[in-house]
């Protein structure tokens, strides 16, 4: 699954945006053919790193959106550093994606 | 210099021991708060039972109507010096806790979209400096699925 990730300067720091794409299922919808709970498969873990240290880590739960948007806004960081963000879901399936910082 | 050594070598052991109960918490998802059906029994698993007190140092920038229930851009700043971690709850939903979020440098802010089944209130909690603090605000959902 996909992951698009950005960085823009701004006057109090460097926002990331990052898009991922998942189904983000919640476990609670209903098959409306066959009338069955719909399993659960969201992610539980994105985590930020900066040249290998860790920023910030996300635990989310099956209330945030499909293909979900997370920005986090830094206050310092350097052009030229490593961005990376990694995340897992309940089925132990993984994403990665890095940029280097403007 | 054995001295000094032993003294060395004992405060790398006490700062391990300091340490790990951070990152063991950080590193597990905290699937009982996750899967908690009200706010209080989520927040009593990740933080026990201390009760947040509302703060206008916590800003919880949201519509106040969702335009699309399935995405709903709920960002969250706070001015709060040394802050541990921040969850962002949705009150009505099926399981509310909907973010935790653990920061390891000063953030100035974060964002998501959440997910909002019914007009609801949506809180945040901030632990800064081992104190709860939070913020909330009501969401209006006019039509969902």
């Amino acid at each position: 699954m996909s992951i698009k990730m950005r960085a823009r300067r701004a006057k109090d720091g460097i926002e990331i945006v990052a898009l991922i794409a998942h189904p983000m299922e919640t476990g609670e919808r209903i098959n409306p053919q066959t009338k069955e709970k719909i399993a659960p498969h969201f992610i539980q873990k994105v985590t930020f790193t900066r040249n290998g240290k860790e920023l910030a880590v996300f635990d989310l739960g099956s209330a945030v959106s499909h293909d979900p948007i997370l920005r986090i806004k830094l206050k310092q960081t350097t052009p030229g550093e490593r961005l990376r963000l990694v995340w897992s879901d309940n089925r132990g399936e993984t994403g990665e994606k890095e940029l280097v910082l403007p | 210099l054995l001295h000094g050594l032993l003294a060395s070598l004992l405060s790398v052991a006490a700062s391990a021991l300091l340490f790990r109960p951070r990152r063991a918490g950080a590193a597990e998802w905290p699937k009982d708060a996750f899967l908690a059906k009200t706010v209080d029994e989520a927040l009593r698993h990740l933080y026990g039972s201390e009760k947040p007190t509302l703060s206008p140092q916590v800003r919880l920038h949201a519509p106040f109507v969702a335009a699309d229930s399935a995405r709903v851009p709920v960002r969250v700043t706070t001015t709060l010096p040394d802050v541990q971690s921040i969850s962002l709850l949705v009150d009505k939903n099926a399981r509310p806790l909907a973010v935790h979020l653990t920061p390891r440098v000063e953030l100035v802010s974060f964002s998501v979209d959440l997910q909002i089944k019914t007009t609801s209130e949506v809180r945040c909690v901030v632990k800064a400096g081992d104190k709860l603090y939070s913020a909330k605000q009501t969401i209006k959902v006019a039509a969902s699925a």
